[in-house]
């Protein structure tokens, strides 16, 4: 009984602390908005940092810092928080407005930009479902293929072809949703990603300063990391072109 | 009245030796020259003035081009007419017979008034020159050597006087139409909702410039919203005319209910043949406003006439302030996502279970009689538990006795009827119960017969005693069978 008072006093204390350090973060997040009307947006950059170190995790905020960032000529950085916003709120139209636009200034050209019309199409179906909606169609899905199963056990006479078939395609659709799912949260949740958030950077051949420079990428490109090495990842960009970074140049989405 | 006239006959000739001289016995002016014929002399502020200028020729012509034209300062310049290819007709000028080709047609809409002079214009041709192969076919003289001679052709300037339109009788509403014109209205649909749009659409047209004409003004009309129109244009030009019509096309909103007018729409232009200006009109067209005026709706009504341009770019705006930070649910990483999927498969287990437990019990009757058997034997204590609180030895023995007997009959799936004691005993036995078991039972259905038939009297103690013997009888057997 003693120990369950302990703990139960614990809890609270752990819940009451949290919830604090959450409204602290709101209230930073509120201010940053104020000095960004009030146009000091650098100041407002920080406070918005502050925020998301306070332990808020909220779209708006991250969207919010990347408008901050923007304006203070951090196009890098606008885009990194932008994407890390377009996470947490796939289909939300200003992140997506403000990214493209971030995007459209940058120095280098996304080579994904240049794919054709469909490739892009099917990209943005590809990632139009939010994981949660997958999740929920893929529960459905399933929900429905147990009932299915279930129903023929009470009902063995009507046609059998006509049950397999749909028991098949439910099959089919479960299995197409959950793969799905499955890539899509291993694509959330990987740190492969990164944003040149340096002015510039010089893709080596091997990690070293001192190797062959392969190319120079500029503030706001977006790299997939293949791996690390001491204090050099290896990236890759969306046209194939491989080389060495140092870590400080980029920043994981 | 102005009257139609020729305006002029020019030759003003340049002569290129391209394949010899023109021969000396042939006036290439006398045979050559370009004419400008107007339809007038003397014009309006507005009014057409038709220009054709025509080529008469006596020679074989060709290629055929103008080189300089008139810039017709103080005109509107409307073409309305081109050749294409050379397609004359005959004319006689001093009884000599000429080809004439009508070359070009402009209509000309005076801006200022004045005295206007309209440049000449020049065309450059070839002619075909002398050869000892001349013959004359018809009083036409035909050149049949291969010489060409280049020629340029000026006409003569012209001079045209144009008037500005009498203050006198001019109405307040004239918008500097100067023509022939008339105007039509109508308005679709007739009956609506207070709220809703319909479409006013008025059309002027007629003979003469359309750049006089001017949006009829709505501006005073009762009842409605008025938006902007969209204007149509329709020029129609052909040889000698020009004209066309401008169609308004307005959305109305009716801001009341019931029978709304729209008035009669006039123009007012000036008309050159009668010299006086004149007013056309519509009839008032009514319209029948029902309903109540749905405010969202009006605010709402998408009613822009032009596409929105955009004039520059920039990042959007920032995202409101919160009050508390959400708690963003993650549903595939919930416990509730995972218990879901784990108790799919575990509820279909259980209800295949359940079926095939159905099914045995429909098709395995000794199966089902085990199976209900101690919920039987449980009603039937029940029962004799009644006759035991009422006090009734002999009912109470007999439900015992029953009870029992009906058990084993389901667990052996046996008719309980011809289930007699001894025959129950044997199959016991048969089954390989302990002999103790057995003699407990036998024990117990010999006390019942006894209650039953002897003239025994059992307290309620003894009573309590045989029920729980017999349930603990049933229990055993359940276990064992």
């Amino acid at each position: 009984m003693k120990y369950k008072n302990i703990l139960a006093a614990f809890l609270l204390i752990w819940t009451c602390k949290s919830a604090t350090a959450q409204e602290a973060a709101v209230g930073l997040y509120n201010e940053a908005n104020q000095l960004y009307r009030g146009g000091e947006f650098a100041k407002a950059r920080d406070k918005y940092l502050q925020s998301i170190d306070g332990g808020l995790v909220e779209a708006h905020c991250y969207y919010n810092l990347g408008n901050a960032c923007f304006k203070v000529d951090r196009l890098g950085e606008a885009i990194l928080w932008y994407e890390r916003a377009l996470k947490l709120a796939p289909r939300d139209q200003d992140v997506q407005a403000n990214l493209r636009f971030a995007n459209a200034v940058k120095k280098d050209r996304d080579p994904a930009l240049q794919g054709n019309v469909i490739w892009r199409f099917l990209e943005d179906l590809y990632y139009y479902p939010t994981p949660n909606e997958l999740s929920l169609v893929f529960s459905f899905l399933l929900a429905a293929v147990f009932a299915l199963a279930t129903w023929r056990l009470w009902h063995p006479t009507p046609s059998f072809t006509v049950w397999l078939s749909v028991l098949l395609i439910c099959c089919a659709a479960t299995a197409t949703t959950g793969l799905f799912l499955g890539v899509r949260v291993q694509q959330l949740d990987s740190r492969d990603w990164a944003i040149v958030t340096a002015a510039e950077g010089t893709a080596r051949s091997e990690p070293d300063g001192d190797k062959t420079a392969l190319f120079v990428i500029h503030e706001g490109t977006k790299v997939e990391i293949e791996r690390q090495e001491g204090k050099w990842f290896l990236v890759r960009l969306s046209n194939g072109f491989g080389g060495w970074l140092p870590r400080q140049t980029l920043t994981q989405i | 009245m102005v009257s139609q006239r020729l305006l002029g006959v020019v030759c003003c000739l340049v002569m290129f030796g391209l394949g010899g001289q023109a021969r000396a016995d042939i006036t290439i002016e006398d045979n050559l020259f370009l004419v400008t014929r107007g339809n007038l002399e003397r014009v309006y502020i507005g009014q057409q003035l038709t220009l054709d200028y025509d080529l008469f020729y006596r020679f074989q012509v060709h290629n055929v081009g103008f080189k300089e034209e008139p810039t017709y300062s103080g005109f509107w310049v409307e073409e309305l007419y081109g050749a294409q290819r050379l397609d004359p007709h005959r004319e006689q000028v001093d009884n000599v017979e000429f080809n004439v080709d009508l070359l070009r047609q402009v209509a000309l809409f005076p801006t200022q008034s004045g005295t206007h002079m309209i440049e000449p214009m020049s065309l450059s041709c070839e002619i075909a020159t002398g050869s000892s192969r001349r013959r004359n076919f018809g009083g036409f003289d035909v050149f049949m050597g291969q010489n060409t001679q280049a020629v340029i052709v000026r006409s003569q300037p012209l001079e045209i006087e144009v008037l500005s339109l009498p203050a006198q009788g001019r109405p307040k509403n004239f918008s500097g139409a100067v023509g022939r014109f008339n105007i039509r209205a109508d308005v679709q649909p007739r009956q609506v909702a207070v709220g809703n749009p319909l479409t006013l659409k008025v059309e002027i047209g007629g003979e003469g410039h359309l750049t006089g004409i001017e949006a009829p003004d709505l501006a005073a009309l009762q009842g409605f919203k008025v938006y902007d129109p969209k204007v149509q244009e329709n020029i129609n030009k052909g040889r000698g005319h020009y004209g066309g019509s401008r169609r308004y096309e307005y959305i109305l909103i009716p801001e009341e209910r019931g029978i709304l007018e729209i008035p009669s729409l006039q123009f007012a232009y000036f008309n050159p043949y009668s010299e006086t200006y004149e007013i056309d009109q519509t009839a008032s067209l009514r319209i029948v406003a029902q309903g109540e005026m749905a405010e969202e709706e009006a605010q709402t009504f998408g009613l822009s006439r032009k596409d929105i341009q955009e004039v520059g770019q920039d990042i959007r705006y920032i995202k409101p302030d919160i009050q508390e930070a959400s708690k963003p649910l993650v549903f595939y990483k919930s416990a509730a996502f995972w218990s879901f999927q784990v108790l799919l498969p575990l509820t279909f287990l259980a209800l295949l279970l359940l079926q095939r437990h159905q099914q045995r019990l429909e098709g395995d009757v000794a199966y089902a009689r085990r199976r209900r058997a101690k919920g039987e034997a449980g009603r039937r204590l029940g029962q004799a538990n009644q006759f035991l609180a009422q006090g009734d030895g002999k009912e109470f023995h007999a439900e015992i006795q029953r009870c029992v007997l009906a058990f084993v009959a389901d667990q052996l799936n046996l008719s309980a009827a011809g289930l007699t004691n001894d025959i129950c005993t044997r199959l016991l036995h048969e089954k390989g119960i302990a002999k103790d078991r057995i003699d407990e039972l036998q024990y117990l259905l010999v006390e019942c017969d006894l209650a039953r038939f002897a003239a025994v009297r059992f307290t309620q103690e003894e009573m309590e005693k045989v029920r729980e013997q017999a349930e603990k009888i049933i229990i055993d057997l359940e276990r064992v069978l």
